[in-house]
């Protein structure tokens, strides 16, 4: 068994010390099996703009949850803007923005495009949904 | 035109008994103000979102009517305004090109209709937003500017032809150069289409940096901002700012998130053109105060 100063001593000399001493490090673990923890993946919800709604138009997410949304405009240059969560991006066609939700308590949230569309601009809006 | 204080105060008194309320800024002070007091003033009107090509008959039967209607109205008043600045959304938005031309070029054939010399015009995004604002430069010239009226300093802001609802680096710039050698006592007068403030960003009610412009209006001591956008009358005073919405010329909107979906208040047959008007302000030549009168275009 290697002890504590022959570790310090392995990580001193190594010319890739890290490395090694994360194996050395890691082999002393009385739980080294276990897999180590990792953040969950964020759930992800595609959005597709387009003058004037979004598909879906209600979105749901649970509290605490993480979620990045995927946004694709089939048209034109859109906005998608939650006021209240402080978040926005532009939504253009051809490319896919990626956007996470912060946090945010159990309430309704709407978005709506912030980038002017058309005579029906005002009505592109929907809802996060946080349950 | 020459609007001395007896005069003034019977803009005030019309205000008062004719078209409504009366909405006084209350006193304007300081050293500059008082140096340059004399009996005299001015009165300006503001109308604002006129949306002309805009057809629905539930909304507004009479859209091919109303802005001649308020076009008669301003050519009433007693005594007569100096000056006439729309504030936005002149036309209703259109994917044809040449159609918001052809609209443009109509709304400023009625509008010539205003027997006052002097008209100012700002876009809207209904006007500037698709195009850039090419369509609203070709009819009626730079969307920002600037004038001295009779001691008071207008900055005309461009708000919309960047269809994100910004100001913009360039404007911003612009704006910083032009009040940079005021004196902090002049008063300043703002006239814009969006709210520079957070009204209701979920309703598109904003200017994304909007805070950028008021902070560079902080150190005057009378800033009044007068916009459309919203089709309905809203007072609000921030800091030393106070901003001031019009009702338009098409159909009014409900109050700031007093219902769950924006949209237009229907026509009421009842009361025909309810919700609909204009607004004078008059200027005390002093800077001692100013007075807003709502003028509606429905009968009594």
């Amino acid at each position: 068994m290697l002890t504590l100063a022959s570790v310090a001593v392995i990580a001193a000399t190594s010319g890739a010390s890290r490395p090694l001493l994360t194996a050395r490090l890691a082999s002393l673990r009385p739980d080294a099996e276990r897999p180590l923890p990792v953040a969950e993946a964020p759930r992800v919800v595609h959005v597709t703009a387009r003058r004037f709604e979004y598909e879906p138009a209600e979105i749901h997410v649970a509290a605490g949850e993480s979620v990045v949304l995927e946004l694709e405009s089939v048209d034109r240059r859109h906005g998608f803007s939650i006021p209240e969560l402080h978040v926005r991006a532009d939504v253009d066609p051809g490319t896919t923005t990626r956007l996470a939700l912060p946090k945010a308590a159990p309430g309704i949230y709407v978005f709506a495009c912030d980038v002017f569309c058309g005579s029906h601009h005002e009505d592109m809006a929907g809802e996060l949904i946080v349950d | 035109m020459e609007l001395d204080r007896r005069r003034f105060l019977q803009h005030s008194a019309l205000a008062t008994v004719g078209a409504g309320v009366v909405f006084s800024l209350g006193l304007r002070g300081g050293a500059l103000a008082a140096a340059h007091a004399r009996d005299d003033g001015f009165v300006f009107a503001q109308l604002s979102d006129t949306h002309w090509g805009f057809a629905d008959p539930k909304v507004n039967p009479e859209a091919e009517h109303t802005l001649a209607r308020a076009i008669d109205a301003v050519n009433a008043l007693s005594p007569r305004p100096d000056f006439v600045v729309f504030t936005g959304d002149l036309t209703h938005t259109t994917d044809d090109d040449d159609e918001r031309r052809r609209r443009m070029a109509r709304f400023a054939e009625i509008a010539r209709g205003l027997r006052i010399d002097k008209v100012r015009m700002l876009p809207g995004e209904h006007d500037a937003s698709l195009d850039g604002g090419a369509a609203f430069r070709e009819h009626f010239g730079d969307p920002h500017y600037a004038f001295d009226h009779r001691g008071v300093h207008f900055v005309a802001l461009d708000n919309v032809s960047d269809p994100t609802g910004q100001v913009g680096a360039a404007q911003l710039a612009w704006l910083a150069d032009d009040l940079a050698s005021r004196d902090a006592e002049q008063p300043i007068v703002v006239l814009a289409h969006r709210p520079l403030f957070d009204l209701a960003p979920d309703w598109d009610w904003a200017t994304r940096d909007g805070a950028q412009v008021t902070t560079q209006l902080e150190r005057f001591r009378n800033v009044t901002v007068f916009y459309g956008h919203i089709h309905q009358e809203h007072h609000r005073t921030i800091g030393r700012i106070a901003h001031h919405a019009a009702t338009s010329l098409i159909f009014p909107l409900p109050a700031p998130h007093s219902v769950p979906k924006k949209a237009p208040v229907p026509w009421d047959p009842a009361r025909p053109w309810a919700g609909l008007g204009f607004r004078t302000v008059a200027e005390a030549g002093s800077g001692e105060r100013v007075v807003l009168a709502e003028h509606s275009l429905a009968r009594p």
